[in-house]
């Protein structure tokens, strides 16, 4: 970076430093407390009981449409998988040699779908879509996986309330399950 | 440390600074002969958990749990100094 460039970097640190120093929050003498609208911004995340799930709605059709659009050009045009992860099917594979793990088959709690999509996707542009969208796509990748009726519409609520297949089949961690003894020779 | 495919084991120095849950440096000046040979490390934490071998791993959680894999990973070493996976 030119030279100049960080003089001026230093300069507006300074005139902020001295602008925000009347009223300093902090004992470093910088920064201010967010305000409620910022902290709403950056606190989207979702519960697996669906606690704080955002208002709105979006129906499996629609969820099609965003899908098309949005989604199936990396997931698949029925979310099949491409250079992204395989979303659909799959359930009944995970205790076999060959797991298929999708958002039917592993995830345990629906609303996560929701959390992900909204924070992460798509990809080249996430937290783009609406929450109505979100909503709509959410229930098209569940219809999909057999885990909604095609007429369905999802809002907070109804998702909270949809049951994962995965759902009780998560075990605690049994780490330390390895015993190996420090065997120095004759091993 | 082993250089004899795990058949005999001794110990390496530590470098400091030795932390908990932290990666530590270590060594073992060793002479190597110009035989074929397999080379390995084993670490042993302050709980005196000794980290385990792969197939002690696979027996107790099967060939699908995708993380949490460490175990040890030794080294073949061939006549002509070339290195390979071990366990490919």
């Amino acid at each position: 970076m030119p030279t100049r460039r960080l003089g001026l970097a230093a300069l507006t640190v300074a005139t902020l430093l001295c602008l925000t120093s009347a009223k300093a929050q902090s004992p470093y003498g910088i920064g201010r407390v967010a305000t409620p609208a910022e902290i709403a911004g950056w606190n989207i995340d979702v519960g697996g009981d669906g606690r704080n799930l955002p208002a709105g709605r979006g129906s499996v059709s629609h969820g099609s449409e965003v899908f098309d659009q949005q989604c199936a050009a990396c997931h698949g045009a029925k979310g099949e998988g491409g250079i992204g992860d395989r979303l659909v099917g799959g359930q009944g594979t995970l205790g076999t040699p060959k797991p298929v793990r999708t958002v039917g088959s592993y995830w345990p709690y629906a609303p996560t779908l929701f959390d992900y999509i909204r924070r992460a996707m798509p990809q080249n542009a996430p937290q783009s879509l609406s929450n109505d969208d979100v909503y709509a796509v959410s229930a098209y990748i569940l219809n999909l996986n057999g885990l909604l009726p095609p007429d369905a519409t999802l809002d907070a609520r109804s998702l909270a309330a949809i049951r994962m297949p995965n759902r009780n089949m998560f075990v605690g961690d049994p780490r330390p399950d390895v015993k190996n003894r420090a065997c120095m020779s004759g091993c | 440390m082993s250089v004899d495919d795990g058949k005999s084991w001794q110990a390496a120095q530590l470098q400091e600074p030795v932390l908990t849950r932290a990666l530590t440096r270590f060594r073992l000046p060793w002479h190597w002969d110009g035989k074929p040979a397999v080379i390995q490390s084993r670490a042993i934490d302050e709980t005196g958990y000794v980290q385990p071998t792969l197939s002690e791993l696979l027996a107790v959680r099967g060939a699908n749990y995708v993380y949490h894999n460490n175990a040890i990973w030794p080294w073949r070493i061939a006549g002509d100094g070339e290195i390979t996976n071990a366990n490919a």
